[in-house]
């Protein structure tokens, strides 16, 4: 808590990163391989595949950290930073009444990792994470399946993972209703840099 | 003196025996069976076993899933994987599906045939999955080690760990309590865990909450909803889900059998499954102390996991192999202490507790503290055996013998009185006994003797023989039924009966099919039931004995006694022990389900104490059977497994609609008697096909090209004798007939014929009309043409011609004359033509065009222009004949106005033409003649003949008929 409250004053405000934060400062290094990553270039992409409609969306602004030491992580994303809408107005019905970007600026995910990650297997390993997922101020206890290669002090991330309108409070208008889907899928992939 | 002396030697040879032997106790061992697994699996390989509702065995092993039926082992892998991975856990749903985890985290479940992998979006576990659970909400939970608990609950995954606040991570098993919370046992005590989707609520116990132990191993929920926890160390507790307490019996203290892998409650008794001591019986809630159960399964042996299949055996993984045990309703005594007890004579259990037993070597008392006496030596009965043992109303044992009458023994004095022939009993030899009250009934070779015991110790002996007569019988044996009333079995005269005053006897004409009767007993309902020296067993109802039972008269099988427990009539016979359930009239023949091939007995061999266990003395030791709460499975039970359409097996619905051609159907069933498989057979019987059951050893019934109709399939599996007691199991199905034998398309199939026929018919009605049309219109044009021919002005234009001819050129005018008689002639020749060659019609045409030339002269010009092939051609015959006529008929034909004429082929056409020169006064026209042509080409060619009339000529074409 001593060094939450430190980092607390050193860093940003943005309580996740700082979690992230954490996670790289409380950790050493093992079997002198890195300990902690942290993202350096992640896309995280969505797609709601409705009957009228097929919605996708993706951002690049992702970040967070992964300690394969004490086996915990956190991500964190700006929901307005998500580009590339059928249309400018999809896009603002997405930012203004359905993720809500005024109210809830952000969604999280972070945890802990079920499985050991063996920092010196070359091979691509599958993981679970099991963490809250705090998406338009709805937080769920989720697991989520992840692969994960190490190469040098670079993590390969790769993940999918659905998220349901309903877990998360998001209400969808009737009228729409044909053109979102009710479970929207998600993928991220991105690198993470051992610090 | 001597007598005295041996007695004494034989009591230091005794115990000499209990000194250097190790003690033991007195032991009743559950029978127990081996069960042979396939060849195919290693020692060892089973990891787990399951026993489902319907009364299926499941091991789970690293070569898949495997079912028992009993004859066979139906083998379920898992494709997904390539190596053998071990299957550690196995449940059934509230559905009756069956799941299986696996040690890599897999988690499958049966349908279809095969094992199909379960697949949440979060995956399940990369541990080993050591217990499935379906708790009442209809989540499904999985214990794993290392990794904590994961509950489904129909959509989501969800994970309970250290972080959630489990005790520990790694768990054995999992149990749900009466109120909905599952249980986990860990490495660190038990977590009690209530959830509702994501919200968890976790409390924990160890050993500062009262468990005896930290790791606990396995849970077992008894009836009430209570829990019975083993642990690895310190035996077992019971947890009160209401209070969340737990309480350590008095067996559990001092726990002394090592770690418990597994345990299970049958009854009042609970099974434990140890690592030290193998398979454990206690009875928890008394103060007796835990009995190991170890015949045939060497304490040193491992064993796991244990079942019960709720046909009354108790299944137990070792890892020598499978076994099944009848402990609950039969086991078996051997010895006790030094004493063997096999091949004994009679045999008492007294008030006391203390055993009481004769052979060939005497009579025997064994104390329960241990020690055994000889109390009559062989050497003292010279020969004569103890063929029954009772305790008397006084706590005094009486021993009837055969040769050496009754001895009457003080157990606390040890004296002993003789009462014999000499002191008025029928005969010394005493084949059974009997009591009520103070009265002993005797059944001897002389008769029925009765000794009244008074309250001073002396003996009074009379003569139920002699007081009635009875003459100097055989009596085998001797019953007093609960109405006081004396039944006694004797050698040639049927069963009797004293009622105190009266003596009946009922032989053959009351329905025995023998005179000897060896053994009488009572059954609960207060019934009469005796054997015969033929075997046979009757019961007595309504003043006749009704024979009951399945012996075969190719089989006979002497019975050496019956008696009573609770609702069942015990037989003991040589072909095995054979159970008469009171209440449904079903029998069952046990022997090698309790691991006897055969009897060898005496008479009267079975005793009955207090609380009605009945012991029978056999070759192979004492048999105990106990009927437990009397719910003994009497018959195989029948299930059906699959019904497969050409090979493929078909879900479970309520009601199979087939396709026609789906009628090839096998049906796999299973009738199970796991204690001896060997024994089940099949009748089925296929409703709706079979005319009759048709017996079967296979369990599977194949039916081939099945006709349309509603089937329904009948199985029942019996033990031996199809006349035996069977369970029955039936499934349902229809083949649908194919469609052109169902009403919808028979009714469409009448109204295409009949509309067809319809059409048939009208099309033939418009043909004949048709050619109706034609003939009239052919016989017009025929009139028309005659009409023509005779026509006044043809006849007085050529008869003027003729005139002049013959006036000017006589010679002419015969050929004239010719022409006209061949243009007659030719007329009428082809009138009744359809069709003519073209070059015909123009041969007719040169002769009318003679005749027109004598009349007209050079005025009159014919130009034909046609070819080889045209002139072979069809046209109607005199169309042109008639055309020209015409032409003569409407034109001036003149020096001044010249008539031309010409025919030529344009295409599939002839086109006539001639120029116009009409006369300004006519013959009235009648249009007849053209309108003819056009009718008859349309009707008899399909194709039209046009007519042109322009100002300098007329034109007419005619189709060509090729």
């Amino acid at each position: 808590m001593i060094i939450h409250t430190i980092l607390k004053k050193r860093f940003s405000p943005i309580r996740i990163l700082l979690t992230a934060g954490l996670l790289f400062y409380g950790t050493t290094s093992i079997f002198g391989q890195e300990s902690v990553y942290v993202t350096g270039n992640a896309q995280i992409h969505f797609e709601s595949d409705a009957p009228l409609e097929l919605i996708s969306a993706e951002s690049d602004a992702l970040q967070g950290a992964v300690d394969i030491g004490n086996k915990t992580f956190a991500f964190t994303i700006s929901n307005s930073s998500f580009k590339g809408f059928n249309s400018a107005l999809q896009q603002e019905h997405f930012y203004e009444n359905y993720i809500e970007t005024q109210k809830y600026p952000r969604s999280t995910f972070q945890g802990k990792i079920i499985e050991d990650i063996d920092p010196l297997s070359s091979e691509t390993q599958e993981i679970r994470a099991k963490g809250i997922l705090d998406i338009h101020g709805m937080k769920q206890e989720r697991i989520i399946r992840s692969t994960v290669l190490l190469s040098g002090d670079t993590m390969f991330l790769q993940s999918s993972f659905t998220v349901p309108l309903k877990d998360h409070n998001i209400k969808i208008p009737r009228i729409v209703d044909q053109k979102i889907a009710e479970i929207i899928e998600v993928t991220v992939t991105g690198t993470l840099i051992g610090k | 003196m001597l007598s005295r002396y041996l007695k004494y030697l034989f009591k230091c040879v005794v115990i000499a025996i209990l000194v250097f032997s190790t003690s033991r106790l007195q032991s009743q061992d559950p029978i127990m069976r081996k069960v042979n697994l396939p060849s195919s699996l290693r020692s060892g390989s089973v990891q787990t076993i399951f026993t489902s509702e319907d009364g299926f065995l499941w091991l789970g092993t690293s070569m898949g899933l495997l079912k028992y039926t009993g004859q066979q082992f139906r083998r379920y892998m898992a494709e997904w994987i390539d190596d053998n991975v071990d299957i550690t856990s196995i449940s059934q749903d509230n559905s009756g599906r069956i799941w299986a985890g696996f040690a890599n985290g897999d988690i499958a479940y049966l349908e279809g045939g095969s094992l199909v992998r379960f697949l949440p979006e979060e995956g399940t576990s990369s541990g080993k999955i050591n217990s499935l659970l379906f708790d009442s909400k209809g989540y499904m939970w999985w214990g794993t080690y290392g990794e904590g608990v994961y509950y489904y609950t129909g959509n989501r995954v969800y994970n309970i760990n250290a972080d959630d606040g489990l005790v520990d991570e790694y768990c054995y098993d999992l149990e749900e309590d009466s109120l909905g919370v599952v249980w986990v046992a860990t490495d660190a005590g038990v977590s009690a865990c209530k959830v509702d989707n994501e919200r968890k609520e976790v409390q924990n116990y160890s050993v500062k909450d009262g468990l005896p132990d930290f790791i606990a191993t396995s849970f077992y929920k008894d009836d009430d909803g209570g829990i019975w926890i083993g642990f690895d160390a310190n035996g077992f507790a019971y947890l009160d889900p209401l209070n969340r307490t737990f309480t350590i019996p008095g067996p559990a203290t001092k726990w002394k059998y090592g770690s418990i892998r597994d345990l299970l409650q049958h009854k009042g008794t609970l099974w434990v499954s140890t690592k030290d001591f193998g398979l454990v019986e206690v009875q928890p809630w008394e103060s007796a102390p835990p009995k190991i159960s170890h015949q045939e399964l060497p304490s040193q042996q491992y064993i796991g996991r244990i079942a019960n299949d709720g046909m009354g055996n108790i299944w137990i993984l070792a890892d020598e192999g499978l076994f099944i045990t009848t402990g609950i309703h039969f086991k078996l005594m051997t010895d006790a202490g030094a004493a063997s007890l096999e091949q004994l004579h009679s045999f008492l259990k007294d008030r006391k507790g203390d055993l009481w037993f004769s052979s060939d070597e005497g009579l025997f008392y064994y104390s329960l503290s241990g020690n055994i006496e000889n109390i009559i030596t062989k050497e003292e009965l010279k020969g004569a055996k103890i063929t029954t043992i009772e305790e008397g109303p006084d706590g005094k044992i009486l021993a009837a013998s055969f040769g050496n009458g009754l001895y009457i023994i003080d157990p606390v004095t040890w004296r002993r009185e003789r009462i014999t022939a000499r002191s008025g009993l029928d005969s010394d030899h005493i084949l059974s006994l009997t009591k009520r009250g103070n009265d002993i009934w005797l059944a001897t070779l002389g008769g029925i003797s009765r000794c009244i015991l008074a309250p001073d110790g002396s003996v009074a002996v009379t003569s139920l023989s002699r007081e009635h007569n009875l003459g100097n019988n055989y009596i085998y044996t001797v019953y007093v039924d609960s109405r006081d009333r004396i039944w006694f079995g004797t050698d040639g005269r049927g069963i009797g009966m004293f009622d105190g005053s009266k003596m009946t006897l009922y032989d053959e004409q009351f329905g025995l099919d023998d005179d000897a009767v060896y053994s009488i007993t009572e059954d609960a309902s207060g019934s009469i039931w005796c054997a015969t020296s033929s075997g046979s067993i009757y019961r007595f109802d309504r003043g006749m004995f009704n024979e009951m039972g399945t012996i075969s008269p190719d089989e006979p099988s002497i019975t050496y006694s019956l008696n009573s427990s609770g609702p069942y009539i015990v037989a003991v016979r040589q072909s095995g022990i054979e159970l008469f359930d009171t209440r449904t009239n079903e029998n069952l023949l046990l022997n090698s389900e309790i691991g006897i091939s055969g009897i060898e007995a005496d008479l009267n061999s079975t005793f009955r104490d207090e609380e009605g266990q009945i012991y029978i003395t056999t070759q192979e030791g004492i048999i105990l059977f106990n009927h437990e709460d009397a719910d003994i499975t009497m018959k195989p039970r029948t299930v059906i497994e699959t019904l497969s359409v050409f090979s493929q097996p078909q879900g479970t619905q309520d009601e199979l609609v087939l396709g026609y051609d789906k009628n090839n159907i096998s049906i796999i069933y299973s009738g199970m008697w796991f204690l001896s498989p060997e024994k089940v057979r099949y009748r089925v019987m296929l409703e709706g096909y079979d005319q009759d059951w048709k017996n079967t050893f296979d369990d599977v019934a194949s039916y081939s090209s099945l006709p349309p109709g509603d089937f329904t399939f009948h199985v029942n599996a019996f033990l031996g004798e199809p006349l035996g007691t069977s369970s029955s199991s039936s499934v349902a199905f229809t083949i649908k007939s194919p469609f052109w034998v169902r009403g919808w398309f028979i009714l469409l199939v009448v109204v295409l014929l009949t509309s067809g026929i319809f059409s048939i018919v009208k099309y033939r009605e418009t043909q004949f009309k048709k050619a109706e049309q034609i003939k009239k219109e052919k016989l017009e044009f025929e009139f028309q043409t005659l009409k023509n021919q005779v026509n006044p002005h043809f006849l007085f234009n050529s008869f003027s011609t003729l005139m002049s001819l013959i006036e000017e050129a006589p010679g002419k005018a015969v050929s004239y004359t010719e022409k006209l008689s061949d243009f007659f002639r030719k007329v009428l020749q082809v009138k009744d033509t359809d069709l003519i060659p073209i070059s015909e019609e123009l041969e007719m045409i040169q002769d009318y065009l003679f005749i027109l030339k004598e009349r007209f002269g050079p005025n009159v010009k014919l130009d034909i222009d046609l070819d080889e092939q045209t002139s072979r051609s069809y046209i109607l015959p005199m169309t042109l004949q008639m055309l020209i006529e015409n032409v003569v008929k409407h034109n001036v034909i003149s020096r001044d106005k010249p008539m031309s004429i010409s025919f030529r082929r344009s295409g599939d056409q002839l086109i006539f033409e001639n120029t116009l020169n009409q006369k300004k006064s006519t013959e009235p026209s009648t249009g007849l003649g053209l309108e003819n042509i056009r009718k008859r080409y349309l009707l008899l060619s399909g194709k039209n003949v046009r007519f042109l009339k322009t100002e300098s000529g007329f034109v007419v074409y005619i189709p060509i008929i090729e």
